[in-house]
């Protein structure tokens, strides 16, 4: 929960971390119909950087927990 | 000042749930906020195209975009022009007649021109099927393929020969406008109809017609230049 929402408000990590994974569907669905590059490949891209987003929220989340 | 950064994550968390929802459901044709960034193809695939032909609801966005009749210049001269947009298919010769084929895309302006300055000699334009000699349809290699083709042929006379504009498309779509008539006269690259979609466009123009035109070249209809015509000498 406090990933979520903390001192009464939304924890930012979580917070950047929705507005991330709304950047890269948009950015995703552009680039795969400009660059015309093989679904699932753009797909397992795009979906590395998501994870990558998500974690990096979640790292920072348990590092400012921590402190 | 923590109710302001409230509402600021409010505001960026219904954005951003707005944004994933709108990607979500339009999967897998382009999302709204995508499609103005793109071009006609690319905004508009051809399986969404073939989708809203199959079920008669069609984007009001591509409509406008289908149905656009730009002016065109037409070049001097005694030539023949292309009769419509389009990449040339083929150009079938046999000892009568030479067919050139133009095939459009849904992409292309379906406005259909007349290929030479003449007189608009007849219009055949039958329901379904314009074939009352099926032997025709036999010979016609680039009806092969079509669903129950259907036509309209305009044909014009000038300078001594006939030539016919044929517009054809699939039974499916079925849906042809001809705007000429029968006696007019009839200018090079003037409007002739129009086909309310797709497919392929064939001028007939007498056997010895020496087209410059390449199989596989684009065509802008009333524009390019497809062959030169023989000027008899007096």
């Amino acid at each position: 929960m406090n990933f979520i929402w903390r001192n009464g408000r939304f924890a930012w990590p979580f917070v950047l971390a929705i507005a991330g994974v709304a950047l890269a569907l948009y950015a995703f669905d552009l680039a795969w119909r400009v660059l015309t590059l093989p679904f699932a490949e753009l797909a397992l891209v795009f979906a590395a950087g998501v994870l990558a987003v998500v974690a990096l929220a979640l790292v920072i989340t348990r590092w400012g927990g921590g402190k | 000042m923590k109710n302001n950064t409230l509402a600021l994550q409010c505001l960026l968390l219904v954005l951003s749930f707005l944004v994933i929802f709108l990607q979500l459901w339009s999967f897998p044709y382009p999302s709204p906020l995508v499609k103005p960034l793109l071009a006609p193809k690319e905004r508009w695939p051809e399986d969404q195209i073939k989708a809203w032909v199959e079920s008669g609801t069609f984007d009001p966005g591509f409509v406008r975009y289908f149905m656009r009749d730009p002016e065109r210049t037409v070049p001097p001269g005694d030539n023949l022009v292309a009769p419509a947009d389009g990449i040339v298919k083929e150009i079938v010769r046999t000892s009568d007649v030479v067919y050139f084929v133009i095939g459009l895309s849904f992409w292309d302006v379906h406005v259909v021109r007349s290929p030479v300055a003449g007189i608009v000699t007849d219009i055949e334009q039958e329901g379904l099927s314009v074939f009352r000699d099926r032997s025709e349809s036999a010979s016609l290699a680039f009806l092969e393929g079509k669903a129950g083709p259907v036509q309209a042929i305009v044909t014009i006379a000038a300078g001594g020969h006939s030539y016919k504009v044929r517009l054809i498309t699939s039974w499916w779509a079925s849906r042809l406008k001809v705007s000429a008539r029968i006696g007019q006269e009839i200018a090079k690259g003037e409007r002739l109809g129009r086909i309310l979609l797709g497919s392929t466009v064939v001028l007939d123009a007498p056997a010895d017609t020496a087209f410059s035109a390449e199989v596989g070249s684009r065509m802008v209809a009333g524009e390019s230049v497809i062959a030169t015509l023989k000027t008899e000498r007096p």
